[in-house]
């Protein structure tokens, strides 16, 4: 099985857990349900940026010279839009979707064309947890 | 690499869950709070906006 299709199958599994436990518990407020997603929305998003991070922090050396596998400019784009999101969040809990949706935009919009072939997966993947967050 | 990039994968897997599930079983079952949920909001913005900063200080030149 190639190296995609295995990703793939990874993270559509990854994506199925997710999809059946998104439900706020029910002691909590209005408020607190509002807090619960936008907790659930900076977790999916946050997990973007480490996984940029780590692919950034991954060095390949075929073809030569020794890179990262994902670049530092791509990165730079996750980690700035990523940031972006957190700030608006951490001012306007409710505004998680409006945030995460805009920095998965700006992402797929800015990455280079090797960056969106590598992070393309996680761009998508994330896409389907935050739609599964409800609200 | 494949076997990294999986790895990698995987941190998608869901921590989400876990916030529920960490807090009833350090709390004899009980339901989290609403004071729990922020205290956990915020705790989490704090981790990746400075996990994004600490990506920023190592590379000033990307």
């Amino acid at each position: 099985m190639s190296r995609t299709r295995r990703l793939s199958h990874a993270l559509v599994l990854v994506v199925l857990v997710l999809q059946g436990c998104a439900k706020a518990p029910p002691s909590l407020s209005p408020a607190g349900v509002r807090d619960y997603r936008a907790n659930e929305a900076v977790l999916a998003i946050g997990q973007v940026q480490t996984a940029a991070i780590g692919l950034n922090g991954v060095s390949v050396c075929d073809p030569a010279p020794c890179h990262p596998l994902l670049s530092d400019a791509n990165t730079r784009v996750v980690v700035s839009a990523v940031r972006a999101a957190l700030l608006t969040i951490q001012q306007t809990p409710a505004g998680w979707k409006a945030a995460t949706n805009t920095a998965l935009d700006q992402i797929a919009a800015q990455l280079d064309a090797a960056g969106k072939g590598k992070f393309r997966a996680y761009i998508e993947a994330a896409r389907v947890v935050l739609n599964a967050i409800g609200g | 690499m494949e076997a990294l990039i999986l790895q990698l994968a995987q941190l998608l897997t869901p921590i989400i869950t876990d916030v529920i599930k960490h807090y009833r079983d350090t709390h004899g079952g009980a339901l989290p709070t609403d004071a729990d949920i922020h205290a956990e909001l915020t705790a989490n913005l704090a981790k990746y906006l400075g996990e994004g900063s600490a990506w920023d200080a190592a590379h000033p030149n990307a």
